[in-house]
């Protein structure tokens, strides 16, 4: 069966453009990738557009892919690179002070997954990058700051700008 | 007052207790972000993925005919260049610099520019015709002329040699470079 190709397998048909194989890496990481898009652009054509480029970006570079990080995450920063080149062109990041002192913030027992979703999806464009990047995504600020081209002191600040905007978006919505 | 060492302890447990807070708290949030919804994504993104794959593919194919092209061309520059840099020095040393010089007659008139200079000099500055300087020159001047005439005898035996031809033009060099002092004194 193809599904059973490993990544190196697959890695290696793609090198040589086999097209069933390119199927095959694509059904394997598009619904993990669309939804990492969807999180950032929460518009579906735009994340539809940054899955296609950025899937495009990985079978034209994919002879450069040295197996030095595994192939998922590989693919996972061109995608999102190219949703956040995308989210650029709409609602640039702005530059706030870095915010020294931060409370700490207190989350409901009882938040579900659906809310947070409405949440992040009525955040503005920078905080929620911001967000899905480090909280959902798991990049440290020093990534975060690399894939923005900020500092990491923005990216501090504007992740705790984002949860006390979460956690407004959540009363109101509770309400 | 100093702090008892009780009041230091329950510091500590209040930090804890504060710290255990604030991960419980933080729990929910993880709680709600591994619950969050995902999303299938359209088919019609493959339909366009293979698109431009196919048009990239060309796109990549046509750069590389255009690049193999380019590289073809300037190795056939290079090469043309790097032939035109071999050949022109021996035809500027060899042939058209001895072509002009007529090796026949140099000796020749050579010493009757000299002899010119000569009573030109002795006229006009009589002590310099005389002093060490103007002697010493002449009787260089003389060893160049005898050189000359000693390389053409044998460069007749030997057909002309490119070493002998080059000696030739330098022993000229030489005497130029005498005849400009000498010129020079005149003036």
């Amino acid at each position: 069966m193809l599904i059973n190709y490993t990544d190196i397998e697959l890695v290696e048909g793609c090198k040589e453009n086999n097209r069933n194989l390119q199927k095959v890496l694509y059904d394997r990481y598009k619904d993990a990738m669309f939804t990492i898009c969807k999180r950032i652009l929460p518009d579906d054509d735009l994340a539809c557009d940054a899955l296609q480029e950025g899937f495009v970006e990985v079978f034209r570079s994919i002879k450069s892919f040295r197996l030095e990080s595994t192939l998922g995450a590989w693919i996972k920063v061109i995608v999102i690179r190219k949703a956040l080149h995308l989210a650029k062109r709409y609602t640039p990041i702005v530059e706030l002070e870095e915010h020294h002192e931060q409370e700490a913030i207190h989350w409901d027992s009882s938040l579900t997954g659906k809310a947070l979703n409405r949440a992040i999806e009525n955040l503005p464009t920078g905080y929620r990058k911001v967000f899905v990047l480090i909280e959902v995504e798991g990049y440290s600020h020093r990534e975060t700051a690399a894939m923005l081209g900020i500092s990491e002191g923005t990216s501090k600040s504007q992740l705790y700008h984002s949860k006390r905007l979460l956690q407004q978006q959540l009363a109101t919505l509770k309400n | 007052m100093k702090p008892s060492k009780l009041d230091h302890i329950w510091n500590q447990i209040e930090e804890d207790l504060l710290f255990q807070y604030d991960e419980y708290h933080r729990d929910a949030l993880q709680m709600a972000i591994q619950n969050l919804p995902t999303y299938l994504a359209p088919d019609s993104v493959w339909t366009n993925i293979e698109k431009n794959i196919d048009n990239k593919s060309l796109v990549v194919r046509w750069k590389n005919l255009l690049l193999v092209a380019a590289i073809l061309v300037m190795l056939l520059s290079a090469s043309l260049w790097f032939q035109q840099l071999m050949v022109e020095p021996k035809v500027l040393y060899t042939k058209a610099n001895l072509n002009e010089v007529s090796l026949t007659n140099l000796t020749d008139t050579s010493s009757s520019i000299f002899k010119e200079l000569k009573e030109a000099t002795c006229s006009i500055k009589p002590s310099y015709c005389l002093s060490d300087d103007f002697i010493q020159a002449e009787s260089e001047y003389n060893e160049l002329l005898a050189m000359q005439e000693d390389i053409l005898k044998h460069a007749n035996v030997y057909d002309n040699g490119d070493q002998m031809e080059m000696m030739m033009l330098k022993l000229e060099d030489r005497k130029k470079t005498i005849e400009q002092e000498l010129i020079a004194q005149l003036n």
